[in-house]
């Protein structure tokens, strides 16, 4: 199983995720960061992401990624 | 020493993007005005954490705003789709620049679909423009530009990325001739670049203007289906209507497709829960859709 941390930081290994609790507001994660880390949960997860789900609140911090997967995985 | 205000318009990545690069060389814009909503948009906490003035100011408040800028002002106009009107355009004392995500003049328009025609055109080269605002659109002398082949994979999204990438490059380059009033540019003319090929690419471009009519015609070959559903897919963001395609007379939405081409395959999209799959088979492969029935209301 993939680890989304890793995955985080894959995308921007400059970027202290575990030190920010919002990652759309300070600037870890931009819209076109957003379309390769989709692509990457999806793939690494074997998940398919609802596209209502690409809201700001869901890629806000590691907890809600996790549920966004998990919810992701559920819907199978 | 400046020897005028400088201001950003626009929303988003790329407006951000050329910040930063301002910043890093100390110069500090006297205000941003985001003129969009723009969820993922780092502009504001930018703006915020380097104590820049910052307004959201949508369509109907920006014309005021512009008209009440008093002094010499260079107005960076990136990923803006606000047009200005002409009495903001003759103001004296106002330089107005433009990044266009195509060479100019062809493919002049809004900023989100061209990338959705110049795929579907079948173009393989691409480009962008920097260049200054007169009266007309996308009709102002050129101040820089930079050309990229486009690839056979691109969609509609990682091509507007690819020409975000090289904007801000190419802002980078020349952002002191963008600040300057005696830069002139030069009148726009890409006859000799032999960039793009299309018959119809000088027509002006609208948003709600989509290949096909938005929807997927059976007859096409694999080639056309391929760069159709290309050119609609903005994956995930949905900044424009899913393409759609009529099964027995119904429409029905395509959410996401898979193309299965001489061994490879390769998914783009979102959702699959209840999704119909629709196999198109032709000779070079197939292309395979996964539907959902239009809602009733629409």
């Amino acid at each position: 199983m993939p680890d989304i941390t890793a995955i985080l930081h894959a995308i921007h290994p400059e970027h202290d995720f575990a030190a920010s609790g919002d990652f759309v507001a300070d600037g870890l994660l931009d819209s076109f960061d957003i379309v390769v880390l989709v692509q990457k949960l999806e793939s690494g997860f074997c998940i398919s992401i609802d596209g209502a789900e690409i809201t700001p609140e869901n890629f806000r911090n590691l907890e809600n990624l996790k549920s966004l997967v998990a919810r992701s995985a559920h819907g199978q | 020493m400046r020897c005028a205000d400088i201001g950003i318009l626009g929303f988003g990545k790329m407006p951000a993007d050329c910040l930063r690069v301002l910043l890093g060389r100390n110069l500090r814009p006297d205000f941003v005005c985001e003129t969009q909503e723009s969820p993922f948009s780092p502009l504001r906490r930018l703006c915020e954490e380097r104590g820049i003035h910052y307004r959201k100011s949508l369509r109907a408040e920006t014309t005021g705003f512009l008209e009440g800028l008093r002094g010499r002002t260079v107005l960076l106009s990136i990923n803006n789709n606000y047009l200005f009107p002409e009495q903001v355009v003759r103001r004296d004392g106002l330089r107005i620049v433009n990044f266009h995500n195509a060479l100019l003049p062809s493919y002049p328009g809004h900023g989100l679909i061209i990338p959705c025609w110049v795929l579907f055109n079948g173009e393989t080269r691409h480009g962008v423009t920097w260049h200054l605002v007169d009266t007309g659109i996308d009709t102002g002398p050129v101040l820089c530009s930079d050309i990229f082949d486009v690839s056979s994979s691109d969609t509609a999204f990682s091509l507007m990325r690819r020409g975000v990438e090289h904007g801000v490059s190419l802002f980078e380059r020349h952002w002191e001739s963008f600040l300057d009033f005696d830069t002139p540019g030069v009148a726009p003319d890409d006859s000799g670049q032999g960039v793009y090929r299309h018959p119809l690419r000088h027509r002006l471009h609208k948003r709600a203007d989509l290949p096909g009519g938005g929807v997927l015609d059976p007859a096409w070959d694999f080639e056309e289906c391929f760069r159709f559903l290309r050119s609609l897919d903005y994956s995930p963001f949905p900044l424009l209507p899913s393409p759609r395609i009529v099964i027995g007379g119904q429409a029905r939405i395509i959410e996401k497709y898979r193309i299965e081409e001489g061994g490879r395959s390769a998914v783009s999209g979102l959702g699959g829960r209840g999704l119909d799959e629709h196999p198109l088979n032709f000779n070079q492969g197939t292309i395979v859709l996964f539907l959902r029935p239009e809602p009733e209301h629409a």
